[in-house]
């Protein structure tokens, strides 16, 4: 009997007017129409022959014409065994109880970011965010950079005030010493242009918007799309912003993330541990985007990533990412 | 029983491209716009294997959506 088998890593996901089929591996997805995806869920491993005897002959081309297509984008094939090819678990899990933190700075931050990152390496913490608001002197970004040495960290990411200072071959200098830098953006520069390494591996972004405080955040926008097996699966279980997240605002807040208002103490006085352990801290790691308003009905919603703090309604937990002007009633972005 | 109608979607054409492919920020782009340039002469050390991980893997998810 042959079937039409997706690749395991080839998931559809269904939204209210229209779906999409993610392929986990490559790192793309296509649209695909609900009927199709209702195809592929409902008739997983059926023949063919099965397929078209519950639809009118009418609907034949069309079904071949979809499958066609299906093949032709590397999403699945025709097989004999399709119990030879088991799907996916979307089971999640990490090592680490922080994956990705934050640290907001400005002129005037009081506390030791060193420390901080210390902090964060003794949880083996893959990812460190850090923005600069103000401008900050090489001399300081060196010995902040410094405590990454030989850390846990695999990719970091620093945002720094423009200034003359931060030329080109200093990007580079600073991404090639250290070599977790996984890109730099310098906002508020009166030019936009993209700087990369003779062998592309370091990139650097001026961008002429400027950057005041973390209220910038939380944009919900198609160049965030990140169709990965990783997010797909921590998206099914947990929020995939605030999951294994922690933050220390500009004042020295301990945060899931630095627009949110609840503080779970200064750093100066209590340690990212103390923080984590308290009741509450993890409250908001559990809300799936198949929980939340509009999200729900949304074909992106396990490869965009969610806000949290700035919602349509403060009031409700599961209320849609404010700045997301998406619909997906109407498969349009504002 | 009646039979099914297999409806058509009229988005299948024109929407097989990926827009997130030519913005900067995104994860993919990144990674692809490394891939698909002509491999190096490289030598291959344990400190060039360990920066081709930083640098290729990287985090699997934007930590904020700043911009």
């Amino acid at each position: 009997m042959t079937c039409f088998k997706l690749y395991s890593a080839c998931v559809p996901v269904k939204g209210a007017s229209r779906s999409i089929i993610c392929n986990l591996e490559k790192g793309n997805f296509n649209y695909i129409p609900n009927t199709l995806c209702d195809v592929l869920v409902e008739y997983k491993n059926c023949s063919i022959d099965i397929i078209k005897g519950d639809f009118d002959e009418s609907s034949h081309a069309e079904l071949d014409k979809h499958f066609s297509f299906l093949i032709e984008n590397g999403f699945g094939f025709w097989y004999d065994k399709p119990e030879e090819f088991p799907d996916m678990q979307l089971d999640w899990d990490h090592s680490s109880p922080i994956t990705n933190a934050i640290i907001d700075v400005n002129d005037s931050s009081k506390y030791d970011i060193s420390e901080v990152i210390r902090q964060l390496d003794d949880f083996r913490c893959e990812a460190l965010q850090l923005r600069f608001f103000n401008v900050i002197s090489i001399e300081e970004i060196n010995q902040i950079l410094s405590t990454t040495y030989e850390s846990n960290f695999m990719s970091i990411e620093l945002y720094l005030k423009y200034h003359p200072i931060y030329s080109d071959s200093f990007l580079k200098d600073l991404c090639k010493k250290y070599e977790r830098i996984r890109f730099v953006i310098v906002h508020s520069s009166p030019e936009e242009k993209i700087v990369s390494s003779d062998d592309d591996y370091y990139y650097a972004w001026y961008d002429k918007t400027e950057l005041k405080d973390e209220s910038h955040c939380g944009n919900i926008s198609r160049k965030y799309f990140s169709p990965n097996i990783l997010l797909f699966t921590e998206s099914q279980h947990f929020n995939n912003c605030l999951n294994r997240k922690i933050s220390v605002d500009k004042e020295g807040n301990i945060k899931n993330c630095p627009s949110m208002l609840t503080s779970f103490g200064k750093i100066q006085h209590t340690s990212l541990k103390e923080a984590l352990e308290k009741p509450g801290f993890k409250n908001n790691w559990t809300i799936r985007k198949d929980e939340i308003e509009v999200c729900k009905d949304c074909e992106f919603r396990y490869i965009c990533t969610d806000c949290r703090a700035y919602t349509s309604n403060p009031k409700d937990k599961y209320a849609k990412p404010a700045k997301c002007t998406y619909d997906p009633y109407t498969a349009t972005w504002a | 029983m009646s039979k099914k109608t297999f409806k058509p979607c009229e988005v299948l054409k024109e929407c097989t491209g990926n827009l997130f492919k030519e913005l900067p920020l995104s994860v993919n782009a990144m990674e692809e716009e490394k891939l698909k340039k002509e491999p190096k002469k490289v030598f291959s050390t344990i400190k060039s294997t360990y920066q081709k991980m930083y640098k290729l893997h990287g985090f699997h998810k934007p930590i904020s959506q700043i911009f």
